[in-house]
């Protein structure tokens, strides 16, 4: 079977499987509180991803730095110090570029940003010398990742919930206020979840009778020369 | 008398009504919402409430030392991380010397239920309502215990789930947390307002 | 070997699913004959919206999941069928619609369809629509005896139901037999407690539904309103207005009772009756909103699965007590 269709997708996808196939959020099930009770409109989820940004890759910077120098335990408490002084300085970069509303919305969750658990995982998984580059291309990988599922999930729960967008009124015949609970944020991310693997079956499912389609194509014209 | 009231009603406000995972979608990943048997879930939530209680009696005093003063927003934070951090090292340390065997038992779970969502939750919410003392280890403790039977309802769902014909796109974690969602929406009908945060 | 296909729930009684299903749809539409008596029109058209609705999710989710829709599968009726009844007869179109979507593409179909899911698609449709639009759309009443405009909005005046008043600890002050007969306000299908008595008879005369479940949940309710009553009356006055107000009647009968979320044995079914009921009554005296009944069931159904267990547990043990007793020697475990 020509599978040449399927590894030049592949190929091509490992690239960004940071963000689709090994997606930080939903694949790996990292940091769900976070993307389940804030993704209630596009300014929380814009205020939640620069937090993470600016917390993930310095962690992940200082993490880089601890590996392999000291104590398991002795590296925790160094990358919850790193990450929670992220913290403190990024709340003061957000809290000029946004609304109190947001904040206030925003609650404690933006606090617990400094305990998050994705950057604790991938902290305590670099490894000692690993180049510098590619823990940063990781550390960016995952927080695209979040950043996408934040997004996605956002724009539905706002227009639905709020009948807004980026504070924006849209007309919609009807509102569900319900969405901007956290249990709709349970829900969706469900169905989130299940959409992607649905979609990847039948994007799958297309290149593999693409690749067979390929095949026998190659055979006919093989067919077709032998008689000439 | 009436300490010792507000004490329980707090606590049992923290288990129930204002519960970690299913009121805040706190504390969870994938560790916790695929444990392989219930005695890891009560592992983890005893490690919780163990490492929980006793940080909120140094949070407890944080906050005590913190009221009224303005710009708290910047230094609590890292008061709480080095309560917590303290009494991490202080397990840690005393375990690994004099408890070897209950040390290999905590060890995978310890960085986990340590720095946890759900317990510095616990900590900014007796922060932010002004808790006294008895409060914030009430709260604490509830959060712990209530974190406890979340994971254990959650690891029962997952039993139940699987003798179900759930189709092949919602299977594992997108209908755990269909389920939880629900389950999330009905304790929710019970509060019939925003929770605090 | 001949193999019969027959749908889920696979319950080991004469009557297969479809009769089950009949059988509460004629007693759902007598319940409809009787709001069409009090209401008007109106009422008819929300089940025919709210069937109309559960139906199209219905087939769009089985085609998605690649099954054939089957016509003789009435469960998503059923389900269309009880929403509106535990409305005010005077709620938008819209919120019925919801209702209807939600309990069956999410509470229904991503369980595993019919005779699996966990939860009571109409009780989370319910406590969904109850929290998108509101204690002031959703606990206002018009009065009965009113006919309400099929379409356009409703003009007529707003009563409290004996919930709303029982939930702020005050006394209704209604008739007993005008409660009976179903003349006081309430959710449409609800109030008509004689009717629904009526249909809970022939329920349990057709075994459509066992009668311990309802049994335990309504005698365990009413020593719960006579032991600890909401308000200062005497004591058989509460257990009255308790059990005649708001959802807690029809519920006990209709989404209590439904053999998909409910235990299968007759012990697990009892429990499940007297823990529902205090699960129930607890929600209602300390719960924000004057109906709790909706969201006190799906806790409820979350918990089925714990009970069958235990059932099963406990009739093993007796089984094998009686076989120690008839036979003298004990059943050896398989290691």
């Amino acid at each position: 079977m020509n599978l040449s269709t399927v590894r030049k997708y592949t190929k091509k996808h490992s690239v960004v499987a940071g963000l689709l196939l090994k997606n930080p959020v939903v694949v790996l099930g990292l940091d769900l509180p976070f993307v389940i009770a804030t993704s209630t409109s596009l300014r929380n989820a814009a205020a939640m991803s620069i937090m993470l940004l600016c917390i993930h890759m310095f962690t992940l910077l200082a993490a880089r730095f601890t590996a392999g120098r000291m104590h398991r335990w002795l590296r925790m408490l160094c990358h919850i110090f790193v990450s929670t002084i992220m913290m403190v300085l990024t709340r003061a970069l957000v809290v000029r570029m946004f609304h109190q509303d947001i904040l206030n919305s925003l609650g404690m969750y933006i606090y617990l940003m400094g305990v998050n658990g994705m950057t604790i995982y991938q902290a305590l998984a670099v490894k000692r010398k690993t180049p510098l580059l590619q823990v940063l291309a990781a550390a960016f990988q995952n927080v695209l990742g979040f950043v996408l599922v934040m997004f996605l999930l956002s724009f539905v729960r706002e227009l639905l919930g709020n009948g807004t967008l980026w504070g924006v009124v849209i007309p919609l015949p009807a509102v569900f206020p319900g969405l901007l609970i956290p249990f709709s944020g349970f829900i969706s991310v469900g169905f989130l979840l299940a959409f992607g693997r649905f979609l990847n079956k039948r994007v799958t499912a297309f290149l593999i009778t693409e690749s067979a389609r390929t095949d026998l194509r190659y055979a006919q014209l093989r067919g077709e020369n032998r008689d000439d | 008398m009436e300490l010792f009231a507000q004490f329980f009603v707090t606590a049992l406000t923290a288990v129930a009504v204002e519960n970690a995972v299913f009121a805040r979608a706190l504390g969870i990943n994938k560790t916790v919402l695929f444990m392989k048997s219930p005695k890891m879930g009560i592992l983890y939530g005893a490690v919780l409430t163990w490492m929980g209680v006793l940080s909120s009696f140094l949070v407890a005093i944080v906050n005590v030392l913190l009221e009224g003063r303005t710009g708290i927003m910047y230094i609590r934070a890292p008061l709480f991380s080095i309560c917590v951090a303290a009494v991490y090292i202080v397990t840690y340390l005393v375990a690994h010397k004099w408890k070897p065997k209950l040390f290999q038992i905590i060890k995978p779970a310890l960085p986990v239920c340590t720095f946890n969502t759900a317990l510095f939750g616990a900590f900014y919410i007796s922060s932010t309502g002004s808790y006294h003392f008895l409060q914030t280890v009430g709260y604490t403790l509830g959060t712990g215990v209530g974190y406890t039977l979340a994971l254990l309802v959650i690891y029962f769902a997952r039993k139940r789930l699987a003798i179900s014909p759930v189709p092949r796109s919602f299977r594992g974690l997108p209908i755990l947390l269909l389920y939880i969602g629900l389950l999330s929406l009905a304790i929710y009908g019970l509060l019939g307002h925003g929770l605090p945060s | 070997m001949k193999i019969k296909s027959q749908d889920a729930p696979h319950i080991r009684h004469q009557e297969r699913t479809i009769s089950l299903m009949t059988d509460v749809i004629i007693t759902l539409l007598l319940l409809y004959v009787m709001a069409f008596y009090y209401y008007g029109v109106r009422v008819i058209l929300l089940g025919a919206l709210s069937v109309a609705t559960c139906l199209a999710a219905d087939v769009l989710c089985l085609l998605l999941r690649r099954s054939r829709p089957r016509l003789r599968d009435l469960s998503a009726v059923v389900t269309g069928l009880l929403l509106p009844l535990l409305m005010p007869a005077s709620v938008p179109y819209l919120v019925v619609a919801t209702a209807a979507l939600f309990g069956i593409v999410v509470a229904k179909h991503p369980f595993g369809g019919v005779g699996h899911n966990v939860f009571n698609p109409a009780a989370a449709g319910i406590c969904f629509a109850v929290i998108c639009f509101g204690a002031d759309v959703f606990f206002a009443y018009p009065p009965t005896q009113e006919k309400l405009p099929a379409f356009g909005a409703i003009e007529s005046t707003i009563v409290n139901s004996p919930a709303f008043t029982l939930q702020l600890g005050g006394v209704p002050q209604l008739d007993l037999s005008d409660m009976a007969l179903g003349n006081f306000v309430g959710p449409m299908g609800a109030t008509n407690i004689l009717v629904i008595f009526a249909c809970l008879l022939f329920l349990v005369f057709r075994k459509t539904i066992r009668w311990e479940m309802p049994v335990a949940f309504f005698v365990t309710a009413a020593l719960f309103a006579f032991l600890f009553p909401r308000a200062d009356m005497p004591r058989t006055l509460s257990v009255c207005y308790e059990l005649m107000s708001g959802m807690l009647f029809f519920g006990g009968v209709f989404l209590l009772g439904d053999p998909v979320t409910s235990p299968k044995r007759g012990w697990s079914k009892v429990a499940y009756g007297v823990v529902a009921g205090i699960v129930v009554m607890l929600f209602r005296r300390y719960g924000n909103l004057e109906e709790e009944f909706v969201f006190a069931i799906l806790i409820m159904n979350a918990t089925v699965w714990g009970f069958d267990m235990l059932g099963e547990r406990l009739a093993r043990l007796v089984r094998g007590k009686q076989f120690e007793s008839v036979h003298g020697t004990k059943i050896h475990k398989k290691a």
